[in-house]
């Protein structure tokens, strides 16, 4: 039965406010000045520009063309990898993983060091023919696209082999036994499964991507080719309009109705298909073609994983770009040079405080909205779950334009603590999904048994849910660690000088043509996340979630 | 140890499992088992007791005092009770000794005292040594044994039992129940054990409260259950008994709709003439050649069988000697030994 329908305790009651009021400040405070400077029949009307329309289409085209190409090779690889007897298949999950631990500009720095006007594979070409056209050009609509959709695959990887985890063996065999062929089972009894998943997925990618300032900023800026977080950065820095403000407040506002929308879409769609039946799905043999398919993996987990790295690794050791690949070329003199510059080093001192601090401040706040969510019930869960969650769906250039507006009147636009509010704001679901599953995982019977050995509810939650449930947030602010440590795209928006972040520091230099030490910080950071995550990993390993039985 | 009270108690439960109007008293010592079908209201009960539910109506009292009611309220951490759940609640995080002594800790009971008092209470559930084992490598049956012993560990007022041994093997279950019934027995405690297993309920309790749709129906002793069945809800549920739509002609002389007449050897408590509903346990019919009822079914028990005969557009369950041997579609006349009349009204 599981529900409690006891007096609720004035501890919980307590909590409930103290979370509301954070939330109300870090979500709803931003989101309203937001609305309030940027949603002016004036300034929308401004909005019919050119310009604006243009960035607008190129945005809509690249992150939905995007979207839909890493939704269907996403729910391919995990069919191909979690379906069928392909062998080495946890290589190839880590492989094809690989590219979700990069943060997009960094890989974009990488792809560009292969394939760039000076990448190896165009000089190469160039080389060979003598043409001075490269044979391939990142730059552009192409390019942009290509790169969204190969950083964002793994989420769609990641929720189709969750959905197929769920497909019961039973109804599978079922199919066979009414006399169903193995392609016919998967496209009546499998795919209607995954479905939901891949539609959420789809919906999930699609806002990502429009959110996503990296790639377009290093693809497209060079070549005039503007999607709307990047037009919003060229308003606000590169001061090329008279109110740089508003113009980015009414762009911001579109950007929120967008991304708002797509999340209420996405909560709306979202229904697990679930059934009764039990037992795990058998692998389907893919027969003589395994050998081919198997061929055909490793190539392009070649291509996608260890192709980039490999770049940035070769670019950063290179004494100077461009000369030949020869060992008395290759030096470690550029990363120490770029790790160890006053710049780099303050980005790195104010990447590593901020993000702390945010993985901090979200680790309680999430594990706090996450135990009052699941365990309590009460009018105000409702507002208190929507507050935490639906900064997931705002771009990441709307958090910074929003905190820019409620910054500067609270006098704190140009410190740290702008960067670190709006970090607590756009990251503190990630906690508070890792944590919500978690608590619920853990039997109420758990505590109620607490309860009976003389504990008051709270005492309960604190000698039992709390230190089950404490993986969880360990994993959820690592997250949110990992995730702030490398982020670009909402402090480029709101550094200034003395407060840059590392993303920001690899991306001027990057700008400012510095390619061998943007190569090697990109390195470095590529390195260290593959690092972090895999510690993380190793440390959470065994220590699962509670399971009743 | 305590008596337990269930004052005209109703709980609204929106979608079934709720209470109405339940009048009942557990004595000091006494092992009551609440039995039904699920959805029937008896978790309920047991929740109610527990403080993790408030009646809406009604009281509940614990050793004379009001835990619940309109003026009472006591939460479950100070009614000082022992609770075993269906997924042996024992906490994962904490080794076997830290399970059992949390209640002591809760209490403020010194440290030697403590270790003492588990020592105790591991060694009535036949744990002894098992103190710094982590639950995860116990059984099944031993986690239940921890969930026991952290139960008994405060010598609660009474001990609650939610369907303690739903999630054991058969094999497993039989040897539980067998040591706990000897346990209580010895330790003399106040016992609500929550059941849909009639068997179990039969064979662990002093009385058998049996609920249907969230009313009791009969508190009873089991072998008074079994064989004077208040209702032919409980002639079906505790005795498998086949409930024929009679008209009574007196003299153990029944009819059924129809017209067709026949003849009950043992009607106790003549309950008088006219239609009603007849209970007859499958222990209570004999099956002799020839006749118009026909095997329709034979499963075979071990030490007796069951016979599943169609019998006059009725279908009766028989318990037949285990050596005798049917075939399918094979003729026979039904004799009915026994049988309990409810008249309609």
């Amino acid at each position: 039965m599981g529900e409690s329908y006891q007096p609720e305790p004035g501890g919980f009651r307590a909590a409930r406010y103290l979370v509301l009021a954070v939330l109300l400040g870090l979500v709803a405070v931003p989101v309203l000045a937001l609305l309030w400077r940027g949603a002016r029949p004036e300034l929308l009307a401004g909005l019919n520009s050119p310009q604006v329309r243009e960035a607008t289409v190129n945005s809509l085209v690249t992150s939905g063309i995007s979207a839909l190409v890493a939704t269907a090779f996403g729910a391919g690889l995990a069919l191909l990898i979690e379906r069928t007897d392909v062998p080495a298949r946890n290589f190839f999950r880590a492989a094809f993983f690989l590219p979700f631990l990069i943060p997009p500009f960094i890989g974009a720095i990488g792809w560009l060091a292969v394939f760039g006007p000076v990448g190896y594979v165009n000089v190469l070409y160039n080389n060979a023919t003598g043409s001075s056209e490269g044979l391939v050009n990142l730059y552009g609509p192409g390019g942009i696209i290509a790169l969204l959709a190969l950083h964002a695959y793994p989420i769609t990887y990641l929720m189709t082999a969750a959905a197929l985890r769920g497909v019961p063996g039973s109804l599978e065999e079922a199919a066979r036994a009414s006399g169903a062929g193995r392609l016919r089972m998967v496209r009546d009894v499998t795919l209607p499964y995954i479905y939901p998943a891949l539609l959420a997925g789809f919906i999930l990618l699609f806002v990502s991507n429009l959110s996503d300032f990296g790639i377009p900023a290093l693809l497209g800026l060079p070549v005039q080719y503007q999607v709307l977080p990047t037009l919003i950065y060229s308003y606000l820095v590169g001061g090329t309009t008279e109110n740089p403000l508003g113009a980015a407040s009414a762009l911001g506002t579109v950007l929120l109705a967008v991304g708002a929308a797509a999340f209420l879409l996405q909560r709306h769609l979202f229904r697990r298909v679930s059934s009764d039946a039990e037992g795990r799905a058998q692998p389907v043999a893919l027969g003589r073609s395994r050998y081919p398919v198997t061929a055909m993996l490793g190539a392009v987990a070649f291509l996608f994983a260890v192709a980039p790295v490999l770049a940035l690794l070769v670019g950063a050791l290179l004494r100077a770009p461009g000369v030949p690949l020869t060992p008395e070329n290759l030096t470690l003199a550029n990363i120490e040079r770029a790790v160890l510059a006053p710049a780099t080093v303050r980005g790195f001192v104010n990447s590593f405080v901020l993000a702390t601090g945010a993985a901090l401040l979200c680790g309680v706040i999430g594990a706090l909205v996450a135990t009052l969510v699941v365990r309590t019930r009460n009018r105000l869960n409702g507002s208190i779950d929507t507050l935490a969650l639906i900064p997931q769906a705002l771009p990441g250039t709307v958090v910074a334009v929003a905190w820019i507006l409620t910054g500067i009147p609270l006098g704190i636009y140009n410190t740290r603590s702008i960067i670190l509010f709006a970090y607590v704001m756009a990251f503190v679901a990630l906690v508070v999904q890792a944590v919500r599953g978690s608590v619920a995982g853990v039997p109420v019977v758990l505590e109620e048994a607490a309860q009976l050995s003389g504990a008051s509810p709270l005492r309960a939650l604190r000698d039992v849910t709390l230190p089950l449930a404490a993986p969880a947030v360990v994993v959820g602010s690592g997250l949110v660690f990992f995730t702030a440590i490398r982020e670009l795209t909402v402090s480029a928006l709101l550094v200034a000088p003395g407060t840059e972040t590392l993303g920001v520091v690899i991306f001027n230099l990057h700008q400012a043509g510095a390619f061998n030490a943007s190569t090697a910080l990109a390195l470095v950071v590529a390195l260290g996340g593959l690092l972090g995550v895999g510690a993380m990993a190793l440390a959470t390993r065994g220590r699962g979630v509670y399971g009743a039985d | 140890m305590a008596q337990i009270e269930f004052q005209d108690v109703s709980l609204a439960y929106g979608g079934g499992g709720g209470v109405t109007g339940v009048d009942l008293t557990v004595e000091d010592g006494e092992f009551v088992a609440l039995l039904g079908p699920s959805g029937s209201g008896k978790t309920t009960l047991l929740r109610l007791v527990g403080g993790f539910l408030r009646p809406d109506r009604g009281a509940v009292l614990i050793g004379g005092e009001p835990v619940a009611g309109p003026k009472a309220w006591v939460p479950p951490e100070k009614r000082r009770l022992g609770m075993v759940f269906q997924y042996h609640a024992v906490w994962p995080h904490r080794s076997v000794a830290s399970n059992v002594e949390y209640p002591l800790r809760l209490a403020k009971v010194g440290r030697s005292e403590r270790e003492e008092r588990v020592r105790e209470a591991l060694s009535l559930v036949g744990l002894e040594g098992f103190e710094h084992r982590a639950p995860e490598t116990l059984s099944g049956g031993q986690r239940q044994r921890v969930a026991l012993a952290r139960a008994l560990v405060m010598q609660p007022a009474a001990l609650l039992l939610d369907e303690p041994f739903a999630s054991l093997d058969a094999a497993l279950r039989a040897r539980l129940r067998a040591e706990l019934s000897a346990l209580v027995r010895r330790t003399g405690v106040t016992v609500v054990h929550v059941t849909h297993d009639r068997t179990e309920a039969l064979a662990l309790a002093d009385r058998v409260a049996v609920l249907h749709e969230g009313r009791l129906v009969q508190v009873d002793e089991p072998r008074r259950l079994y064989s004077a069945p208040a209702t032919p809800f409980v002639a079906r549920f505790v005795s498998d008994a086949a409930l024929l739509r009679v008209r009574a002609r007196g003299a153990g002389r029944f009819a059924l709709e129809g017209g067709n007449e026949f003849e009950v050897e043992n009607i106790p408590e003549h309950g008088g003439s006219g239609p009603g509903t007849l209970a007859v346990r499958p222990q209570d019919i004999r099956l002799e050649p020839g006749g118009e009822g026909r095997v329709r079914a034979v499963l075979f028990m071990g030490d007796t069988q069951e016979v599943v005969v169609g019998w006059r557009g009725h279908e009766l369950r028989v318990q037949a000697p285990a050596d005798a041997r049917y075939r399918l579609g094979e003729a026979v006349r039904p004799v009915f030994g026994r049988g309990v009349f409810f008249p309609d009204g």
